[in-house]
């Protein structure tokens, strides 16, 4: 049991001093993250446009009337500050360039060490763009996002949190067979966004569609952790309780770190450093 | 602004290539350069034709999902009409000119743009040229084969209509370069901020949907201050022979927009200071 603990609390220091570090370097460019604050709010006001016209002649659409409709994009451009990442990138520009090569010598895992920073970076993003967006959203719209259950939406954006992360860092580790890998990560967040619901709520798509994606890994990156925080989920005619779909949401983010566990063990193995 | 001004002219009695020369060597060593990465080039093709779909797709499932109503007063391939004018607009400025904008980006991060200013060419023309991407006229066809399909669900445009629709289809262009030289223009004091993308991708979201849905103040600063309406919304418009006086507005609004982003972005690049070099 000792040594388990050890182990745990030498990662969990790892885990804030690069937290910290990746912050402050973050901060020096603060100024890019603030964009956001024009970018994420005028994002949602097309949106708040587009379903003002489209509500202007029926009450409901998908199951959802105006204001839920509002609501959910208002909840998916917050949820995705809070769980955003470019493990992905980072992962590949390392292989790529041959600083790779630092990692392997180094005494924690690659994938420690950029979970770590993406922690650090998503609290800079909270203070920068989830905070000040939540506010817009509030006093602008008048559309003040508050979790209907504060426990299961924190466990639900943890989750949704790890699992960006292991889908992207799954996409990244790619770049041990391919050189480049702007086509394969360029088409995969094309479509992870899409099946993660942040284009469109899920359920406007068609039904049989909707239960496909029920056992696809995306809809727990934003789609589940966005209706959690808003109280009720529902996909493909599907009807669960939020413990019931967090905990569905658990068992896919432990499936998908297992996935990049056995993607990341072929991959090293055909690693041959160069540059560095 | 005169030719010689834009760089468009070689220097007299120099070995300079022409512009035609300086063109087709840009296009050849673009090609080049994507070639190296096939695997890689093939999977952008294809994002990149996915991708452009996917605003088309979102009013297929809004028109699907509302029994037709989608946005009152227009039907679903009026819409579809100007969702693929915006995607052919895209599809024909993103090879030839939108490069310029990470061109910049890098080159200023970087500090070669020195490299670019000591050429005996204007830095704009060669920004320009180096941001050439030929394979990027792929995401014409998604854009071309959606004309195509709206245009056969729609009465036959008028002579007159198409006349001012290939009018506005060329200051649809201009408008996208100005785009380019307002948000490159900003990275020369705003260092490596690669978020400008997400700024285009934001003024060219309204672009994409009838001026009808907004509320009329909004429209008309779409039309006159940022006219992004012209992108799209104004040549589909006069295609469908549905255009208003919005459309004679935003021409020399589009004109005067041009101009005042060839001022910025020279006032911005004589604000560059070198790094690393």
């Amino acid at each position: 049991m000792k040594p388990a603990i050890a182990w745990a609390k030498r990662h969990l220091s790892m885990l804030k001093s690069i937290a910290f570090v990746t912050y402050k370097e973050w901060a020096a460019y603060r100024s890019h993250m603030l964009l956001s604050i024009l970018i994420g709010p005028a994002f949602f006001l097309a949106q708040y446009f587009i379903w003002n016209a489209v509500f202007s002649a029926r009450a409901e659409v998908g199951g959802l009337d105006l204001r839920s409709m509002l609501l959910y994009y208002g909840t998916v451009t917050l949820v995705y500050y809070l769980t955003m990442d470019f493990a992905d990138w980072n992962l590949q520009m390392h292989i790529r360039v041959g600083t790779f090569l630092t990692f392997m010598l180094r005494p924690l895992s690659h994938r420690w060490f950029a979970l770590s920073q993406k922690a650090g970076h998503r609290v800079l993003g909270f203070l920068f763009e989830f905070l000040p967006v939540w506010l817009i959203l509030a006093l602008a719209f008048r559309l003040p996002i508050l979790p209907v259950s504060w426990p299961w939406a924190i466990l639900s954006v943890g989750l949704g949190f790890l699992m960006v992360f292991f889908l992207n860092y799954s996409i990244g580790i790619a770049a041990f067979w391919m050189t480049r890998t702007d086509g394969l990560r360029s088409i995969f967040a094309l479509f992870r966004d899409i099946m993660a619901g942040s284009f469109l709520p899920l359920t406007l798509f068609p039904l049989a569609f909707q239960k496909v994606l029920f056992f696809l890994p995306f809809q727990y990156a934003t789609y589940v952790p966005a209706k959690v925080l808003l109280g009720s989920y529902e996909l493909g005619g599907i009807s669960m309780s939020l413990p019931a779909i967090v905990g569905c949401q658990a068992a896919a983010v432990l499936c998908m770190w297992l996935v990049s566990e056995i993607l990341w063990r072929l991959g090293v193995r055909r690693y041959t450093g160069v540059g560095a | 602004m005169s030719a010689a001004a834009l760089g468009s002219r070689a220097p007299r009695g120099s070995r300079v290539p022409g512009l035609g020369q300086l063109w087709l060597r840009s296009i050849r060593a673009s090609f080049a350069r994507r070639m190296a990465y096939r695997a890689d080039l093939a999977l952008d093709i294809a994002v990149t034709l996915l991708s452009e779909l996917v605003g088309p797709a979102i009013t297929l499932l809004i028109y699907g999902s509302t029994a037709g109503s989608g946005f009152p007063g227009w039907a679903m391939y009026e819409v579809l009409l100007i969702q693929s004018v915006f995607l052919m607009s895209r599809g024909l400025a993103f090879p030839l000119f939108m490069g310029l904008m990470y061109g910049v980006l890098d080159q200023v991060r970087s500090g070669r743009f020195e490299l670019t200013l000591l050429r005996p060419r204007a830095p704009l023309l060669i920004l320009v040229c180096q941001g050439i991407d030929p394979i990027a006229f792929t995401r014409l066809a998604g854009g071309v084969a959606i004309f195509a399909i709206s245009l056969s669900h729609l009465p036959s445009p008028s002579a007159m209509g198409i006349a001012a629709f290939v009018l506005f289809f060329a200051f649809s262009l201009l408008v996208l370069f100005s785009l380019a030289l307002f948000l490159s223009g900003t990275l020369f004091v705003w260092v490596g901020n690669g978020r400008v993308y997400e700024l285009l991708d934001l003024l060219l979201n309204f672009a994409q949907y009838p001026l009808s849905i907004f509320p009329r103040a909004f429209g008309l600063a779409l039309s006159v201050a940022v006219p992004v309406a012209m992108v799209s919304y104004i040549p589909a418009s006069a295609l469908l022979g549905r255009l208003d006086l919005t459309g004679l507005v935003a021409v020399p609004a589009s004109a005067v927009f041009f101009l005042l982003s060839l001022l910025f972005w020279e006032k911005m690049r004589s604000k560059y200071t070198g790094a690393d070099g």
